[in-house]
């Protein structure tokens, strides 16, 4: 009997042990299949703009931008350790250069200052009305771009410093792009090369209006032009200010190839080397409505 | 470097060492901590493709799917697009080790073939979202760097395997 009852129970395992493992591997299977499903329907979500998937993002990006701070570390330090090096090695030479520099600005603040009262004192006589002076706002980037298929950076300044959504975001060589979603500490920026940019823009000298339209490559693509357009390799593109985001005349860059119909620009701004970035504010600027 | 697939994994392997691996690559990859280096490699793909092909039973997918979403929200992406990216290659390595461990170098190599083929759908996906073909060089020298470092991944991932912690 004893015999029986084991030599029944080794049969029964394997087969047990079998029946099991195929219902481990459907499962697996089926729940593989649910959350590529979950996926995909975020991806549509996420592509309509659905309010909850911005909140989402923000969440994430306050949460985790002391992280991204204390990440980039490294990376400034090694920045400051060759920027000190070469300070060294050359700062005699420096401290000449800024010496003679210091003397120019000297006298360009005392011609501003001259400038500013004249301009005050015509305005006047004129009854020019005054445009209202925008807030600027500084930001460090604490994340680059770098993302095979994103292209945006995070910056240190958040709604605590006046950042909204949709500012356009330039440096001193030109734009980058504009805000897209605002935390409180830390803002996400849409960069012009990204694939959902696309930026109201005039040609120069030829004046024609065009959209300059990112598909993350380096180069973006302008598209809309006129149908004989006479756009040439060395044409300067500025924003044309319309659409209401961005300011007319900031330097966009400069058309590097025509093709078949097809233009690629090369940015004014080095966007893969960014360190500080300047936001203009919807908001005004107290100091500067005071000054005039 | 030997890239046999013979090598003795300890499976019992903390979820402490799994998870802080994934979210490690995904945060390295996110702040580019080696952004002074020429060519900057991804990381976040080798430590899955390692944990998925060696440790699988450890290794939830919903937790993939979670850390998906995760590199989403923190890359600004779109919802869903590396937790799609994560998931499949979760699921085929999952569903293909003996293919995988099939001979001395088949795990780089099918490592190479299948990060270009999650990449090339990703691509898809995304062409077709926006309407017009998108840049793929990018995506295409990430996948050749992080096959190039996937060696060395897989050596470091190992030997933190078989710390006892």
């Amino acid at each position: 009997m004893e015999n029986r009852g084991s030599s029944r129970f080794h049969v029964r395992k394997p087969f047990l042990k079998k029946i099991n493992a195929t219902f481990h591997n459907y499962r697996n299977l089926i729940l593989l299949g649910f959350f590529c499903f979950l996926s995909i329907f975020s991806l549509v979500v996420s592509y309509t703009n659905f309010e909850m998937s911005r909140k989402v993002r923000v969440f994430v990006m306050d949460t985790t931008g002391t992280l991204a701070d204390a990440a980039g570390a490294p990376n400034r330090l090694v920045d400051q350790a060759i920027q000190g090096a070469q300070d060294w090695a050359f700062a005699y030479r420096r401290v000449q250069e800024l010496s003679r520099e210091n003397k120019q600005l000297r006298d360009y603040l005392t011609r501003m200052r001259v400038l500013r009262e004249e301009n005050k004192n015509l305005k006047k006589l004129l009854k020019v009305t005054e445009r209202n002076p925008r807030k600027i706002v500084g930001g460090k980037v604490i994340v680059y771009p770098g993302r095979p298929f994103v292209k945006s950076i995070l910056i240190d300044s958040g709604a605590a410093e006046g950042m909204e959504t949709h500012l356009p975001v330039i440096t001193e060589e030109g734009l980058v792009g504009r805000t897209l979603e605002v935390a409180d500490h830390t803002t996400r920026i849409l960069l012009l090369t990204d694939l959902n940019s696309k930026i109201p823009v005039i040609v120069k000298p030829i004046n024609e209006q065009a959209i300059l339209v990112g598909d993350n490559t380096e180069m973006p693509r302008l598209k809309y032009l006129p149908y004989e357009s006479k756009i040439q390799p060395g044409h300067v593109i500025e924003t044309s200010g319309r659409g209401g985001i961005f300011p007319a005349g900031v330097l966009v860059g400069v058309v590097e190839s025509v093709s078949d119909g097809k233009v690629r620009i090369k940015t004014a701004v080095d966007l893969e080397a960014l360190s500080f970035v300047t936001v203009v504010s919807s908001s005004l600027d107290p100091q500067l409505m005071q000054s005039g | 470097m030997r890239l046999a697939s013979s090598f003795s994994i300890n499976k019992q392997v903390s979820q402490f060492k799994i998870w802080g691996t994934l979210f490690g690559a995904i945060l390295l990859d996110q702040f580019h901590v080696f952004r002074f280096l020429p060519v900057e490699p991804l990381f976040t793909m080798p430590v899955l493709y390692f944990w998925s092909l060696y440790v699988r039973d450890s290794f939830p997918i919903y937790g993939v799917f979670l850390a998906g979403i995760f590199d989403d929200a923190l890359s600004g992406a779109l919802f869903g697009q590396s937790a799609l990216k994560f998931l499949l290659l979760y699921g085929i390595v999952t569903n293909q080790r003996k293919l995988i461990l099939f001979g001395r170098n088949t795990v780089w190599a099918m490592f190479f073939i299948l990060m270009m083929g999650v990449t090339l759908l990703e691509w898809l996906i995304l062409s077709l979202f926006y309407g017009h073909w998108i840049g793929i060089e990018d995506p295409f020298i990430g996948i050749l760097i992080s096959g190039l470092i996937y060696p060395l991944v897989q050596r470091g991932l190992r030997w933190l395997n078989q710390l006892n912690f």
